[in-house]
């Protein structure tokens, strides 16, 4: 028949370990994490920090079961057959952890990153065992499981330095181009967060059914392609108002009937073509 | 000169003004200093709302130096003077001295520069060549009454930047157009600007095209002689290969103004030794797409 004992003093030991060991570990992690946040980065520090928390804690509950007695080497032979059939129930979760492994070695992203998937941008909280975690800018918290951050498409928007926007502009078909060109241009070359190099480019798009298209390409960094962004259309209006440059639209004309005029787009003198005039008009 | 020290009495307003760049105001409540400033964009722009890119081509001739910077001191008094100053976007410092002392201080500002010569030039193997730039510096505010604390930095002239690297690695940098004169041009000597003599040396075995040049100002000390700004000479000797250039700064008035004043202690005090990337272009292979 099983009989197992603990002595008091098996209890004094454990609860010490517990007490002095659970603490230490907390303001050991704490502390290795704000160190190498300092020195290196938070995405270094989330990593290391937890690897040196689940050891540790691993490690005390390896002294904690000595403590009480269990001899380990059958309990890890257990422990192996016990974690095959966890394995094999739990597929999609140890899927998500081996997945958090690849994103972690392939450095795709870092804790602090500004990423898009699946349509959801926001900026990376943590890269945990199962799942990643963002924080979106309307400040959802998002969280991914690893594996589909394996298998989606992930862009990182502030992994590199200088972004580029694109603006899309139209003007009407009368302009200058050679002088909407060098107004863009002393728009940009005046804006604050424009940078100069790389220079900006404005492409001709396309001959649109009632505009010329193009497209600004101007460069940042990526701190300020909001702020960028912002001013640089606010400038070009005013800047275009200023020059007499037109930004045509569509103009929708509603009608009646046949026996009515359209609504008036441009008001003044009667533009309107005989065909459309009521006969009370005529006469 | 604006810089110096200003002692400020309770509920006094110290105006300083460099002519047509920047008005600076600087007021004192209790232990409360106040500072707003002003730029004066409108010779730069010709809106007056935005700032242009920064050239050498800013000022008529003929202006005297003296006429392009003033000091003057209003004092008023009440309590609640301070509450009725003009709104100018106000900064307020509370300090632990009891009598705060303003001192102003030129300084090169935090970034370094791209100077891009209106005309480019190449310097021959092994030849060298001496040029001006003036560089438009900031003013450093500084508490002396508590061990010249550091209250704030402000350029006396809106800069635009540009990117001085690859498209993953690099810096940002200010944009400066500079005629990269090879005299002194005694007309050209401005009251924000400071004149900086950049000798380059080509001992490379190719000609050096310089298109443009990375200045590092934060090694230059600023100095003054009759009120005109100098810095220390800067020695940018290419080597070729690898694009790092050697740089070196002299620590001294310039041969220019060999009894000028040190007023602005350099950034960064490293004088020799320092190899830097100076002449490097970005890389643009992708920038088509």
């Amino acid at each position: 028949m099983f009989s197992y004992e603990i002595e008091p003093d098996q209890v004094i030991r454990v609860i010490l370990l517990l007490v002095i060991g659970l603490p230490l570990l907390g303001l050991l992690r704490t502390y290795i994490r704000k160190f190498i946040t300092d020195k290196y980065s938070a995405h270094y520090a989330m990593l290391i920090a937890k690897t040196f928390f689940y050891v540790g804690f691993a490690i005390l509950f390896v002294m904690i079961l000595h403590e009480l007695g269990f001899r380990l080497g059958p309990l890890l032979g257990a422990a192996g057959i016990l974690g095959v059939a966890i394995g094999f129930a739990s597929q999609t979760s140890v899927s998500n952890i081996i997945s958090g492994f690849f994103l972690i070695g392939e450095k795709a992203f870092v804790v602090g990153d500004i990423i898009t998937i699946n349509n959801t941008t926001g900026v990376v909280l943590s890269i945990d065992t199962m799942s990643v975690k963002m924080r979106a800018f309307d400040n959802h918290m998002v969280r991914i499981p690893n594996e589909m951050m394996l298998k989606s498409q992930v862009t990182n928007i502030t992994r590199y330095p200088i972004r580029r926007a694109s603006i899309k502009l139209s003007v009407a078909y009368k302009e200058d181009l050679e002088n909407v060109r060098k107004v863009i241009i002393d728009v940009v070359d005046k804006n604050m967060f424009a940078l100069q190099e790389p220079a900006c480019m404005i492409h001709f798009d396309s001959f649109a059914s009632s505009s010329i298209d193009m497209n600004l390409r101007a460069w940042c960094q990526k701190e300020h392609f909001i702020d960028m962004v912002t001013s640089l259309n606010f400038e070009i209006k005013r800047r275009f108002d200023e020059e007499g440059i037109e930004i045509p639209y569509p103009h929708l004309s509603l009608y009646t009937g046949e026996k009515t005029r359209a609504f008036p787009i441009s008001s003044g003198k009667d533009d309107t073509p005989e065909m459309f005039k009521t006969d009370e008009k005529k006469e | 000169m604006i810089w110096g020290d200003y002692k400020l009495k309770k509920n006094q307003e110290l105006n300083l003004s460099i002519k047509d760049v920047l008005d600076l105001h600087i007021a004192r409540k209790e232990q409360e200093v106040w500072i707003s400033f002003e730029r004066l964009a409108s010779i730069f722009s010709d809106t007056g709302s935005v700032p242009t890119v920064e050239t050498e081509q800013d000022a008529p001739d003929a202006l005297q130096l003296k006429e392009l910077q003033g000091t003057s001191i209003t004092e008023q008094t009440g309590e609640d003077y301070i509450y009725d100053l003009p709104d100018r976007g106000w900064s307020r410092w509370a300090l632990r001295s009891a009598k705060p002392e303003i001192s102003l201080i030129p300084t090169f500002p935090d970034l370094s520069f791209i100077v891009r010569p209106d005309y480019p030039f190449r310097l021959a193997p092994g030849a060298q060549a001496k040029i001006y730039t003036r560089i438009p510096l900031s003013i450093g505010v500084f508490d002396k009454s508590d061990g010249m604390l550091k209250l704030c930095e402000i350029n006396t002239v809106e800069m635009v930047k540009s990117w001085f690297g690859t498209f993953e690695d690099g810096e940002v940098c200010y944009w400066l157009k500079t005629t990269a004169s090879q005299v002194v041009r005694q007309e050209m000597f401005r009251a924000h600007r400071c004149y900086c003599p950049v000798v380059i040396k080509n001992n490379s075995s190719e000609f050096l095209n310089v298109e443009k040049l990375c200045l590092r100002v934060d090694r230059l000390s600023v100095f003054e002689l009759e009120n005109k700004l100098w810095s220390d000479e800067m020695k940018i000797v290419h080597e070729g290969g690898d694009n790092f250039s050697d740089l070196i700064v002299s620590g001294k008035p310039p041969n220019e103004a060999p009894k000028a004043k040190l007023i602005g202690k350099p950034r960064n005090p490293v004088r020799k030794g320092i190899a830097e990337r100076t002449f490097k272009l970005l890389q643009m292979p992708s920038l088509k797409f």
